[in-house]
C-alpha cells in the first residue's frame, strides 16, 4: 500500500522575511489550504444589497465549495450548500434570480428557500422511519454579517465574526459612512476576471503599492490628466509622515493612499454640491468634512475580499494556479446618480479585464507564476521596511508607504492556519 | 452606403485593431463616438451597469495612449492576432447613417498562450467629409458573463 503522503510543513515555508515559491503552486498546500483556511474561517460571500427582496439567491463559493446565498421567505439570509441532498446535483445553477422554490433537474427533489425539502413527500417509497425534514438543503454552519457584508465559516467552531473582523470595522464603516444613506449598493454588477497564478497572489498585489510607479505609470499619468491635478512625488514625502502601511490581526492588510500634493480642485458641481449636503445633513460638518476630503485605504479582510477605491473586490480560487477575481462597483445609496455614475466612469477605467490598472496586475502575476518554476533559489524576499517596522500594543504592525508590513502579516497569519492542526 | 464600401470598412478597422494600429483606428472615430463593451449576461443600461468597456472620444484617446506605453505592455510583448468578420447585416438608419451588425472569431496568441475571442459587434457608420466613420461601436462578448482573461488590445 502506498503510504500517505506527509503533509506540507508550510512553517517552515514561512519566514520572517521571506516566503518560500511552493506556496504559489504545490498543489498539496492548495489542498490543505482547503481544510485549514477556507473550510474554517470567515469568508466574505455577498452583499445584502444583491439580495433585496425575499428568494433573492446569488451562487458563490466558500473555498471550492458551490454554495447558494438566499434571503428566504422569512426574510433571513441563509448560506446553503448547492447540492441535492439525492444524489448531490447543483440545485441552483443560475448565477443570480429570484426563486420560490430551488428545483433540482435530476429527479425534481425541490427545496424551499429556507432548506426545506418540500417534494418528494415521503410515503411508501421511503422506509416509513426517514424523515423528509432530515433532507433538506445542507447550511453553512455560521453566517453572520457586518453593515451588509455577509460572511459565512463552515466550521461551528472559532472566532465570531466581530472578533475576525477586529480592528479592520473602523476602516469599513469609513467605506460605507460615505454613503449619505450609510450603505453600499452593489447593483451595478459584476466584472470577472481569470487569471493564470495563484489566489494569494491577488491578495498581495491589491494592497501593495511598491509596484503602482512600475506597473500602473501610464495609467497613472493619465488618470492625473483626466483629473486635472499633479500627483504628489510619492518618493518625496515629509520625514513626520505618519505609517502608511498596517498589518492587522487576523490576516488583514492595509495601505493608506499618499497623501496628494496640492490639487487642483474642480470646480464643484451641482451633483457633487448636493453629495457635500446630503453628508453633512446624515453625519455633520465635521464627520462629513473627514469622510469626503480623504481618500479611505484599501484593504484586505482575509481570506478574500478587498475594499478598493470604487469596488469591492472578491477572490476565488479556482486550482492551485488559477484564480477568479470578481469586481463589483459599490454605489454609494443616498448620493445623486451623477456621483455613482461618475464613480462607475472612473471604476471601469481602472479596472476590470479592460481597465488601464487590473489587467497589467494580472500580466505581472502570471508572469509570476511562470517565475516561480526556476527552483535555484525559491525564497521570495519580502524585507521591505523589516528593520523600520513598528509593533503596536493592539496586535497591529506598521510601516511606511511601500513597505512590505503588511505581507509579512498576511504571511504569519497564514502560517498560524495552515500549521493548526 | 452600399455593402461593399460598408464590408471594405469593417475589414480595414479589423486590419487596424489586429496589426495594432491605435493612431489609424482612432482616426476611424467620430467626435461624439462612444465604445461601449457590455458586462453580464444582460446588455444592460451603461449609467447604471458596469461595462467591460464604456469610452469616449477622450477616453478613447487615452486607452490608445495606454495600449502605446508601458513596462508591461512593451511591443514586443503585445499579442499577435487575427480575427475574421463574417454574418455582415445592415440596416439603414438615414441618409447619413446606417447601423450595421457583424460576427467575429479572434485569436489571440499571447505569451504562452492562445485565446479565442468571439462575438458580435454593432456599428454605428455615419458619413462625414465623404468618409465612414464610427459614431458607436457595442461589442457583445459571447463571455461577457463568464470570468474572462484580461482585454489588452481593441476588440
Amino acid at each position: 500500500m502506498t503510504p500517505l503522503a506527509a503533509e506540507p510543513d508550510v512553517g517552515a515555508l514561512v519566514q520572517p522575511d521571506r516566503i518560500h515559491g511552493r506556496l504559489y503552486y504545490d498543489a498539496a498546500i492548495f489542498a490543505l489550504e482547503q481544510r485549514r483556511i477556507w473550510d474554517r474561517v470567515w469568508v466574505y460571500l455577498a452583499h445584502d444589497s444583491e439580495l433585496p427582496r425575499p428568494g433573492d439567491f446569488v451562487r458563490r463559493q466558500l473555498g471550492l465549495q458551490p454554495v447558494i446565498v438566499v434571503r428566504g421567505a422569512d426574510g433571513v439570509i441563509r448560506a446553503l450548500y448547492n447540492r441535492c441532498r439525492h444524489r448531490a446535483n447543483l440545485v441552483c445553477h443560475k448565477e443570480r434570480g429570484n426563486a420560490a422554490e430551488f428545483l433540482c433537474p435530476y429527479h425534481g427533489w425541490t427545496y424551499a428557500t429556507d432548506g426545506r425539502l418540500v417534494a418528494p413527500t415521503f410515503g411508501e417509497a421511503y422506509d416509513a422511519a426517514l424523515g423528509q425534514e432530515q433532507f433538506g438543503l445542507t447550511p453553512v454552519a455560521r453566517v453572520a454579517a457586518y453593515r451588509g457584508l455577509i460572511f459565512a465559516s463552515a466550521s461551528a467552531a472559532g472566532a465570531g465574526l466581530d472578533e475576525h473582523l477586529g480592528a479592520v470595522k473602523p476602516l469599513i464603516d469609513f467605506a460605507i459612512d460615505r454613503a449619505p444613506a450609510g450603505e453600499l449598493a452593489l447593483t451595478a454588477g459584476t466584472q470577472c476576471v481569470r487569471y493564470r497564478g495563484n489566489w494569494k497572489m491577488m491578495a498581495e498585489n491589491s494592497v501593495e503599492n511598491y509596484h503602482g510607479p512600475f506597473v500602473h505609470k501610464v495609467a497613472f499619468a493619465l488618470s492625473d490628466r483626466r483629473a486635472g491635478r499633479i500627483r504628489a512625488s510619492i518618493t518625496r514625502r515629509a520625514p513626520d509622515q505618519e505609517d502608511e502601511t498596517y498589518a492587522f490581526a487576523g490576516g488583514h492588510m492595509v495601505e493608506y493612499l499618499p497623501r496628494q500634493g496640492p490639487a487642483v480642485k474642480a470646480e464643484p458641481t451641482p451633483a457633487r454640491r448636493a453629495y457635500r449636503d446630503a453628508m453633512v445633513a446624515a453625519h455633520g460638518e465635521a464627520r462629513a468634512r473627514e469622510l469626503t476630503g480623504t481618500l479611505p485605504p484599501f484593504f484586505f479582510i482575509f481570506p478574500n475580499l478587498l475594499f478598493i477605491q470604487t469596488h469591492l473586490r472578491r477572490i476565488e480560487p479556482v486550482s492551485v494556479d488559477e484564480t477568479n477575481v470578481y469586481y463589483q462597483p459599490a454605489f454609494l445609496k443616498g448620493a445623486p446618480q451623477e456621483i455613482n455614475e461618475e464613480l462607475l466612469r472612473f471604476h471601469e477605467t481602472s479596472f476590470g479585464p479592460a481597465g488601464f490598472v487590473a489587467p497589467d496586475d494580472m500580466q505581472i502575476m502570471e508572469r509570476n507564476q511562470a517565475a516561480l518554476r526556476a527552483r535555484g533559489d525559491e525564497w521570495l524576499f519580502l524585507g521591505r521596511g523589516a528593520h523600520r517596522e513598528r509593533r503596536l500594543d493592539d496586535g497591529r504592525a506598521s510601516g511606511q508607504f511601500m513597505d512590505e508590513t503588511q505581507l509579512r502579516g498576511l504571511w504569519r497569519h497564514y502560517a498560524a492556519l495552515m500549521s493548526a492542526p | 452606403m452600399t455593402p461593399a464600401e460598408i464590408e471594405q470598412f469593417l475589414y480595414r478597422e479589423a486590419l487596424l485593431m489586429d496589426e495594432h494600429r491605435y493612431r489609424e483606428w482612432l482616426e476611424l472615430w467620430t467626435d461624439d463616438g462612444v465604445y461601449w463593451v457590455p458586462c453580464g449576461r444582460e446588455e444592460g443600461d451603461p449609467s447604471r451597469d458596469v461595462s467591460i468597456i464604456y469610452d469616449d472620444r477622450a477616453k478613447l484617446a487615452d486607452r490608445v495612449v495606454y495600449l502605446e506605453t508601458g513596462t508591461v505592455r512593451e511591443p514586443e510583448a503585445r499579442p499577435l492576432m487575427r480575427r475574421v468578420i463574417s454574418n455582415i447585416d445592415a440596416t439603414r438608419i438615414s441618409d447619413a447613417e446606417t447601423e450595421v451588425g457583424s460576427n467575429f472569431v479572434l485569436v489571440e496568441a499571447r505569451e504562452n498562450t492562445q485565446v479565442l475571442w468571439c462575438g458580435r459587434s454593432i456599428h454605428r457608420l455615419r458619413r462625414e467629409g465623404g468618409a465612414l466613420k464610427m459614431a458607436r461601436k457595442t461589442v457583445l462578448l459571447v463571455n461577457r458573463a463568464q470570468p474572462m482573461p484580461v482585454l489588452q488590445f481593441l476588440i
